[in-house]
């Protein structure tokens, strides 16, 4: 009698046991972080003053400006130094850009994309500067941002730099916009480079190389 | 698991827009930190950074104090400030590969003081020498850390409306000593009291003793005449009206 009873009381033990081993369940877990990304066309911007012939473009993606702009070359530094006027300023395009190791002469901006995943203010600006061009400041590269379009709800993105070439400086924003939900903002970005009519050149020429940091940041 | 959470977030985030090719980049997870503390309280919390190009990228952490001027931009301030001292990141270097992630922990004290506090925690990638003289670019993603203390906040807000010819100007002015982040709109009236269009204000950032100068505009210009604007704003320190006018010339 002990016995049985024993083996219905281990018995009835097991039921909830059997019972889960039979409904079985799932657990289906969801972690979606907030996520901000910048990314960049990985290029070189060359400004040549040795290249023996360049074509001149007619300008920098749709920005005219009042082109044509001399490619940076050996032919466009000549005839800088002898038509430029007292106290004005060439801009040159560049002679090629370096796009990963190849270079091209029909695409001369770098694409910036920032992705956002999260409401708020965004902006993509100029961090830092490092390096120099020798004797002539970091300003003599002038930038603009140009074609830019947005999926999403990134928000309408506002170009800081308006239709004109400007100074590279610090702390230059480069586009701003205010996000209401996932998207992505797209622009060319492009280079320009100025020499100055009381510009001199030292013995040995001029060579520099200047990185340029795009930092993206959401508030 | 840190590796694992790691790539599930580099999953993530590279969901966004996928991966491309020939390109730098770099993406984080969360893109900014709002911590509500008592000063001398401890706080730990971690973000994951992706490398979001196609080749191999240091990654270097750096710390900066910094503001939001009236124009929306970010100012980097000079000089010693108590919370980036108090933060201490791990690791502050790091190599990612293609697609790879990695988790950095930030650990800090909130420093005594009173209202928000604000640090700049920026991944800059690495610099890539060789090639030909000339310009190149290099990314860096920045995560602001926002911490308020608790018990020192002295919320305030001035807001001005007007009509400039076919925008609509707001002047957010904050005097007190917290970063206000306000949502609204503004509704814009006919001349019989109609409303005629709303306009929707994104989330937008005042800096504790700064101000921000917005501008909306309508999708199509409203025709020739006044009218009355309220503006109706919203934020974790309580909502706020204000009207102004708008003469459309």
């Amino acid at each position: 009698m002990r016995k049985r009873a024993l083996a219905l009381l281990a018995g009835l033990a097991l039921v909830p046991w059997v019972q889960a081993q039979t409904s079985g369940e799932h657990e289906i877990v969801l972690d979606i972080p907030n996520a901000f990304a910048i990314e960049i066309d990985n290029a070189r911007f060359i400004f040549n003053f040795t290249h023996p012939n360049a074509a001149s473009v007619s300008g920098f993606g749709s920005l005219t400006l009042g082109g044509p702009y001399q490619r940076a070359s050996l032919p466009a530094l000549l005839d800088f130094i002898r038509y430029v006027q007292p106290n004005t300023d060439w801009t040159f395009a560049p002679t090629w850009v370096e796009q990963n190791g190849a270079s091209t002469q029909d695409n001369l901006s770098a694409q910036v994309r920032v992705t956002t995943g999260v409401n708020g203010n965004w902006t993509i600006r100029v961090a830092s500067i490092t390096g120099t061009f020798g004797p002539l400041p970091v300003s003599r590269a002038r930038y603009f941002v140009d074609n830019i379009t947005v999926r999403g709800n990134v928000g309408q993105a506002q170009t800081a730099t308006g239709n004109y070439l400007a100074p590279l400086g610090l702390n230059s924003p480069l586009i701003t916009g205010t996000s209401t939900g996932i998207g992505q903002a797209q622009f060319s970005l492009y280079y320009g480079f100025a020499l100055e009519a009381n510009d001199s050149f030292p013995p040995g020429g001029i060579q520099g190389t200047v990185t340029v940091t795009l930092e993206g940041i959401t508030l | 698991m840190d590796k694992r959470f790691a790539n599930l977030v580099a999953v993530a985030v590279g969901g966004l827009g996928g991966v491309l090719a020939q390109t730098l980049g770099l993406g984080v997870a969360p893109p900014r930190q709002e911590l509500f503390l008592l000063s001398g309280e401890a706080f730990e919390f971690s973000i994951v950074v992706v490398n979001r190009g196609s080749a191999e990228e240091t990654v270097r952490v750096s710390l900066a104090p910094f503001r939001v001027t009236e124009g929306g931009e970010v100012e980097r301030i000079t000089g010693e400030h108590p919370l980036c001292q108090a933060l201490e990141v791990r690791p502050m270097f790091m190599t990612l590969p293609p697609g790879g992630g990695e988790r950095v922990l930030v650990q800090g004290k909130a420093p005594p003081g009173e209202g928000t506090l604000a640090c700049l925690i920026t991944f800059t990638g690495g610099e890539r020498p060789g090639g030909f003289p000339g310009i190149q670019l290099r990314p860096a993603v920045s995560v602001p850390l926002y911490v308020t203390l608790k018990g020192t906040e002295r919320p305030a807000l001035r807001v001005g409306v007007s009509g400039e010819e076919n925008r609509l100007a707001l002047l957010l002015e904050n005097p007190g000593n917290v970063l206000q982040r306000l949502t609204g709109e503004a509704q814009v009236y006919g001349p019989n009291g109609e409303l005629v269009v709303r306009l929707p204000l994104g989330e937008t950032v005042v800096w504790p003793g700064g101000r921000r100068r917005i501008f909306l505009q309508t999708q199509t210009p409203l025709p020739t005449g006044r009218y009355r604007v309220v503006l109706l704003l919203e934020g974790r320190y309580g909502r706020y009206a204000a009207q102004g006018e708008w003469r459309v010339p």
